[in-house]
């Protein structure tokens, strides 16, 4: 009798440890299929101030804008188009047209057609005179023709490479005409309250201050898609709250842009988060010089300041090791524009002891206090990385005998010193590129005496270097583009008016609890792809 | 002179204060170093079209002068402008963030006062105990220690580390509650950032009410009251504390102001949706019309808290008159 109920219980332990073990090795598998159904909470920093992304690249109102809206294509996490509103495209004509062939049975979010006629109203009102980011990309157009509902050709007087690129959601999200013709897009009351897009959600609710929520399309047109049932965008504007809520829980994804890196190497191995380097376009950190006034003026003393910052110091204080050292004046991880002989590490190795004589050289010997002329530094402040790295760089030229006077601003007296008085010595700025050297590491280095905000504010002026960029720009052949980066690469190396001191890494962290994070170049895009571990199998 | 005649009065001599704070204000803010279109057309080079065209929409292509005329203007008529940042009229706004604010202000307030007082008495009543050395020490450390600093160890300890309360918000966006569940959801929310806008003048009054009490307890007509044979407890809130509250309540009328100041910082930090969030977020943004429209309901819950403080204090001593 003994025998057989041990001979049971052991059987039952058995088949109990077999079915535990099973049953332990099927969410792994059923984890790896998106499933249907949550809600993933997003962070905001701020309000959005209106729902048109057409007009203008606030960082909220895009976030926000993506889910809402499409662009002519969706561009993946290796920055190549892909299809979205547009199923396909042809180049023609060495780049002076570009033929899309526009998604059938697609329908705005109150149930009118989708055709191309939007596009091209879009495209014409909208993006081409109003869009910070995407206005550039318009500049040479000449015509915008429609032959028919699903086709929209896009004419150019010289050719703009990176197009197709800056037509992805972010840069160029498509509006509908039939409630914004005959209206001012500025003034639209659409702008404000229920928007209507394409996207994968819609509007559902927005408390201004405390959230906004979109809520899943039902009609939406890549079929199968999105598997969330809603996204709640919560709005913390204190940089610390939002890493708290993060880490309790209360919000499911916070990307780069509110990531604090230092708490990377904290993080990283907890096993209820996942994050992704390199989920935005490259972003750098640059050392800029006066070239209108003081010592900065003179070459020379700009190439010794070059040669005595540590960037990798730099690299490992104020970004704590995501990215890598500048390495010259294109990003290196544009590898096809990069020009490996003229890096900096072969011209500016860094040496204070040499930097230090090429400074006696140029005729600014130490006096008799040990210094040899002062520097002020005007950096905002708002950005972690940009005090840390004024704070090296200090360090680094006060062993030479440069003393910097750091001045940290707030971004609204930055913009004045900076852009539009040009009242500083040196300073370090964040800049994107945007996905492509003519999109957004052209305006670092060519002539611009607007004062505008974020363009060149160093005063350099190099007409060759703006010709080489214009060039650039102006063929799809990625092979005769790169040389024309080559060359004026070399030429900015030598002339260092502006320095990338950093090439960021960005690092976006999600909940473990889902899937499908990071499939864009961009962290406003593929909201749409994103999955909760423990939805349903279907819709 | 009458209740109603005392409001007037009082009235009248708020107007030109609160002309005083439109235009030293408005013009303060206007010389400081900013441009509310860059943060509206965000962190790339705008086109020149639109800059223009959005300075020539908000007024800002005008004289500061007239700016501020214009603005003079539409105050008489009730209008308190239009919110750059947010495309909506400032007093919608207001109105629409002020229900947090009250009740966050009006919980620490309340917590301030009510355990300000009571520690304040209890501290009086046995002066240089342990009790007293506590109320001091708790006091010291509520009235040093910088809110925001405050707040994030509350948010650090209680939230994260024991996970007893939630974060950042003002109701939980996962649930989605309502009716009673909802009513829950924000009194937990509600904790943390009350307590930390509380904490200093919390320390304040029961600094306060200890030395007020002391100082009444050492008068002739409490040792009457004792010597008639009074529980202590009738001679403490029957004689002495309706005297010392006089000077409570002068500071406590005084935190309504700093509480509205200082509940900027904590509703930025616990991401609570109020009026004071909303002045932080609207600085960032140079939106002037916002940042006046606070600063005018500000000044005038100021004086409306002052002036019920004048009440008060004719409610608590028959002596004053008005």
């Amino acid at each position: 009798m003994l025998r057989r109920v041990a001979t049971s219980l052991v059987t039952a332990l058995v088949l109990t440890a077999f079915v535990l073990g099973l049953g332990s090795q099927v969410p792994a598998q059923v984890a790896e299929r998106p499933r249907y159904g949550g809600t993933l909470i997003k962070v905001l920093g701020a309000n959005p101030s209106m729902f048109n992304a057409a007009i203008t690249a606030d960082h909220s109102v895009v976030s926000v804008g993506c889910t809402l809206y499409n662009g002519l294509v969706f561009v993946d996490r290796r920055g190549q188009p892909q299809p979205e509103l547009a199923r396909a495209w042809e180049i023609r004509q060495g780049g002076r047209e570009i033929a899309f062939q526009l998604q059938r049975n697609v329908k705005w979010h109150d149930g009118a057609p989708f055709t191309s006629a939007d596009v091209k109203f879009t495209m014409e009102s909208m993006l081409a005179k109003y869009h910070p980011r995407s206005q550039k990309a318009f500049a040479d157009v000449t015509a915008i023709e429609i032959p028919d509902a699903h086709t929209v050709v896009v004419k150019f007087r010289k050719v703009f490479a990176p197009f197709l690129t800056v037509m992805g959601c972010s840069e160029a999200p498509i509006l509908p005409r039939h409630l914004y013709e005959g209206t001012d897009p500025l003034k639209n009351p659409r702008n404000l309250a229920d928007p209507v897009g394409t996207g994968p959600f819609k509007l559902a609710e927005f408390v201004r201050g405390s959230h906004l929520t979109v809520v899943r399309n039902p009609d939406y047109f890549l079929p199968g898609l999105p598997y969330l049932d809603r996204i709640v965008f919560k709005i913390i504007p204190d940089a610390a709250g939002r890493l708290l809520a993060f880490e309790k829980g209360e919000v499911d994804y916070i990307e780069s842009t509110f990531f604090p890196k230092q708490e990377h190497r904290r993080l990283k191995d907890n096993p209820a988060f996942q994050w992704q380097t390199d989920s935005d376009q490259p972003n750098e950190t640059y050392l800029m010089f006066n070239t209108q006034r003081g010592p900065t003026r003179d070459r020379r003393v700009r190439q010794a300041l070059v040669m005595a910052a540590d960037r990798k110091l730099a690299l490992e204080r104020a970004a704590f090791g995501l990215g890598q050292p500048g390495r010259g004046p294109i990003d290196s991880r544009f590898p096809w524009a990069f020009n490996a002989e003229a890096t900096y590490d072969r011209l500016y190795p860094f040496d204070p002891v040499r930097a230090a004589k090429m400074l006696d050289e140029a005729g600014y010997p130490k006096k008799a206090d040990g210094v040899r002329f002062d520097l002020q530094m005007v950096y905002m402040t708002e950005q972690p990385d940009l005090p840390a790295s004024a704070e090296v760089l200090r360090s680094n030229w006060r062993d030479i005998g440069v003393n910097v006077v750091l001045e940290g601003v707030e971004r609204q007296v930055m913009y004045q010193r900076v852009y539009a008085t040009r009242n500083y010595d040196v300073t370090v700025q964040g800049y994107t590129s945007a996905g492509d050297p003519a999109a957004g590491i052209q305006r670092v280095y060519n002539t611009d005496e607007s004062r505008n905000n974020w363009v060149n504010p160093t005063g350099y002026s190099n007409l060759t270097v703006d010709e080489l960029f214009a060039k650039a720009a102006g063929v799809f052949n990625l092979e005769e583009r790169g040389r024309a980066y080559r060359e004026l690469g070399k030429i900015l190396a030598e002339d260092v008016p502006t320095v990338v001191l950093i090439e960021k890494g960005s690092v976006d962290y999600g909940s473990a609890k889902f899937g499908g994070f990071g499939q864009s170049v961009t962290f406003f895009n593929g909201w749409d792809r994103v999955w909760w571990r423990a939805g349903r199998e279907k819709p | 002179m009458t209740l109603p005649r005392v409001v007037l009065r009082r009235c009248a001599q708020a107007v030109p204060l609160l002309v005083g704070v439109v235009v030293v204000n408005f013009t303060l803010l206007h010389l400081a170093p900013g441009d509310p279109i860059t943060v509206i057309v965000g962190d790339f080079p705008a086109p020149p079209a639109l800059v223009q065209q959005l300075r020539a929409d908000f007024g800002l292509d005008q004289p500061l002068w007239r700016q501020l005329l214009i603005y003079l203007g539409r105050l008489l008529r009730g209008d308190l402008g239009f919110s750059f940042a947010n495309r909506q009229p400032v007093l919608a706004l207001i109105l629409e963030r002020l229900p947090a604010t009250l009740l966050l202000s009006g919980s620490a307030l309340l917590l301030a006062a009510v355990f300000g007082v009571g520690l304040g008495v209890a501290a009086s009543r046995r002066p240089y105990s342990w009790l007293d050395h506590l109320t001091s020490v708790v006091s010291l450390l509520g009235f040093s220690m910088p809110v925001f600093w405050l707040g994030q160890l509350l948010i650090i300890g209680v939230s994260l580390g024991l996970g007893w309360l939630p974060a950042q918000g003002m109701v939980s966006l996962r649930a989605d509650p309502s009716g009673w569940g909802r009513t829950l959801s924000i009194a937990q929310h509600l904790l943390l950032p009350a307590l930390t806008l509380s904490a200093g003048f919390l320390a304040l009054n029961s600094r306060m009410a200890r030395a007020s009490m002391l100082e009444v307890l050492r008068q002739d007509y409490v040792l009457v009251a004792r010597g008639k044979g009074l529980t202590e407890r009738r001679v403490l809130y029957g004689h002495a504390l309706r005297n010392a509250l006089i000077p409570i309540v002068t500071v406590i009328a005084f935190n309504v102001g700093y509480l509205m100041g200082g509940s900027a910082f904590v509703e930025t930090i616990f991401a609570w949706p109020g009026v004071g969030r909303l002045l932080y977020d609207s600085m960032f943004a140079r939106d002037y019309p916002t940042i006046m429209g606070i600063f005018l309901v500000v000044s005038v819950g100021v004086i409306v808290a002052n002036l019920l403080a004048d009440l008060a204090y004719a409610w608590l001593d028959p002596r004053v008159r008005y």
